[in-house]
């Protein structure tokens, strides 16, 4: 289902894709989903996020060379990633033998699609905004310092635990 | 419990810094909801992490078994706090093996939850198992909590019992009740004779018939049943050993085996483990000797040292008087070869069980392997005879025999040698 999954990012970042560096950006997605697929066999479990980052920035560089109007695609993209991710990592999780108590499996496949959905509308919103307000040199700093602002929170966060 | 970070953690806060970072550089709001889910993923998935206090109780202190069983080893876990999902594992040491050493289960508030792991017992010995590592990761498993419970239940797996038809009969037995028909008369029940009765004879010996016969009273006569002292007299100087066994693995089964067998006809066994470490049971018999006895066996273990020993330091009591000594070693050890002439010259009736360690062994390539080969098997072989010749029985077992043809041959050769008291 990962492997489904980033497939389904790179086909659509070879849709998106564009100009003379298209065949680059599709063999860069395809390497992401082949590198998925080979992380979860060799059960190496921060492969698996490295794969995920490839397909992101095979989708990125799709973007920037393509230009043109704001890909709307964008937030199903996005909830691909989270769901090749997570499942990912529970794919190599699943390597070792452990037996399963029951309820446990529908949980967590329900925990993971409700984070790719919510990570979808949120992306979906943010999109909204961006398309509403007008950009500027204020904007970008302020958007920024929500950057900073971001990263120092999550830092915060990790140290707390 | 200690908090360890997955590795996604780090992987996560990377892609979401380059996204946002990304999307500003480029101009691109996608790269934004792209970072949209991580974001939300990192945020609730730290704020929500609460370290867990999960409580471990283990079952039984000790547990006893026999190679082979499959035995479970369970804890009981409880939780103040509901836990989503975690993972209970366990380690099993060499020897014992566990096919399903993870659990992966949900706790509720309050309610205690049994794990129990199957462990297989592979191969006898004593060990110290049950040790628990739980790892119970965060909300969306960013953070992972580890609590290590160090293994406190001691399994004791005894060698799987072997069968053994006949025993080397001790040349000499004493006076305690047993399963060998003596050559005295007295009390007992194989039939010896008859003779006439004279006053103070007991008038359940009176052979009725006879006597109605001859016209004269008439008595029965009995050989009594004895038992004898059996010491099995171990080398735990060297082991030579590959990956499917050893000698000292073959010695401590045939010494199970013989030590049940000899308790079973109620003689009183006692074991000597010579070796580096001098370690002894005294003679005994009963149920309870035979487990004192496997408990002493399971720990045996070569410790190397290279001070010289001899009988002298073997504790008297140990070696009884009358006894018959079996010695189980490979004979590769001069203080053991040694010990071996010095019991032979004290009179002990000995008969020797060689264990084989050829089967061990690869063969040296080349010439001069082939030739150091052989002088070593030829080595051995004149060791046998010298041994032969003091009138001690000796007999080579490797693993492709069983105990029970080994102490056949035993047997039949003491059957035709007279034991020499010097």
């Amino acid at each position: 289902m990962a492997w489904l999954a980033s497939a389904a990012v790179a086909g659509h970042t070879a849709t998106v894709a564009a100009g003379n560096a298209r065949t680059g950006v599709i063999v860069a997605a395809a390497a992401a989903s082949v590198a998925l697929a080979g992380v979860v066999l060799a059960r190496w479990e921060a492969g698996v996020v490295w794969s995920v980052a490839l397909a992101a920035a095979a989708y990125a560089t799709a973007l920037a060379l393509a230009g043109g109007p704001t890909d709307q695609a964008a937030p199903f993209v996005a909830a691909g990633l989270v769901i090749a991710a997570e499942v990912g990592q529970w794919a190599v999780e699943l390597a070792r033998p452990a037996a399963v108590d029951r309820g446990i499996v529908p949980r967590r496949a329900a925990s993971i699609l409700l984070l790719a959905a919510a990570g979808a509308v949120v992306g979906s919103a943010l999109l909204l905004v961006s398309h509403a307000a007008a950009g500027g040199i204020v904007l970008t700093g302020a958007g920024l310092v929500a950057a900073g602002a971001a990263m120092v929170l999550v830092t915060r966060l990790a140290r707390g635990t | 419990m200690t908090s360890v970070p997955a590795a996604k953690l780090r992987g996560y806060a990377l892609l979401l810094a380059a996204l946002v970072w990304g999307a500003i550089a480029l101009q691109r709001p996608e790269l934004v909801a792209l970072a949209a889910p991580f974001g939300l993923l990192l945020a609730v998935g730290l704020a929500a992490t609460v370290p867990p206090s999960v409580a471990i109780e283990t079952g039984a202190d000790e547990v006893r078994a026999i190679e082979g069983d499959e035995i479970a080893l369970s804890a009981t876990l409880t939780s103040a706090a509901p836990l989503g999902r975690f993972t209970v594992e366990t380690h099993a040491p060499a020897g014992l093996r566990v096919p399903m050493p993870a659990r992966v289960l949900r706790l509720d508030a309050g309610e205690p939850a049994d794990v129990a792991f199957d462990v297989v017992c592979d191969r006898w010995g004593g060990y110290l198992a049950g040790g628990l590592v739980l790892l119970a990761p965060g909300p969306l498993g960013l953070i992972a909590f580890e609590q290590t419970v160090p293994a406190d239940v001691r399994v004791r797996v005894y060698p799987r019992p072997e069968e053994v038809r006949a025993l080397p009969r001790p040349a000499a037995t004493h006076a305690g009740a047993g399963n060998y028909v003596t050559r005295i008369r007295g009390e007992g029940l194989e039939f010896a004779d008859l003779r006439p009765h004279v006053p103070g004879d007991r008038l359940r010996q009176v052979n009725w018939r006879v006597s109605a016969r001859r016209n004269r009273l008439h008595v029965n006569e009995y050989h009594p049943e004895r038992n004898a002292d059996v010491v099995l007299f171990l080398d735990a100087f060297t082991d030579t050993a590959d990956g499917t066994g050893g000698t000292i693995d073959l010695t401590v089964r045939a010494a199970a085996a013989l030590a049940r067998a000899y308790l079973q006809t109620r003689d009183r066994v006692g074991i000597v483990g010579f070796g580096g470490v001098l370690r002894w049971v005294l003679p005994s018999t009963g149920m309870t000797q035979t487990y004192r006895i496997l408990d002493s066996l399971i720990d045996t273990q070569v410790v190397a040292s290279y001070a010289w020993r001899d009988v002298a330091v073997i504790p008297g009591r140990t070696l009884p008087p009358n006894a018959l000594v079996l010695a189980l070693s490979p004979l590769s050890d001069a203080r053991m070869r040694t010990a071996l002439v010095d019991l032979r010259a004290r009179g002990v009736d000995l008969a020797v069980i060689d264990v084989s360690p050829l089967p061990f062994v690869s063969r040296p390539p080349g010439d001069l392997g082939d030739l150091a080969w052989r002088v070593w098997k030829l080595q051995r072989e004149q060791l046998g005879s010298q041994y032969r010749a003091m009138g001690v029985p000796v007999v080579e077992w490797g693993s492709d025999r069983s105990v029970d043809e080994v102490l056949a041959q035993i047997r039949e050769v003491r059957r035709y040698a007279r034991t020499v008291r010097t």
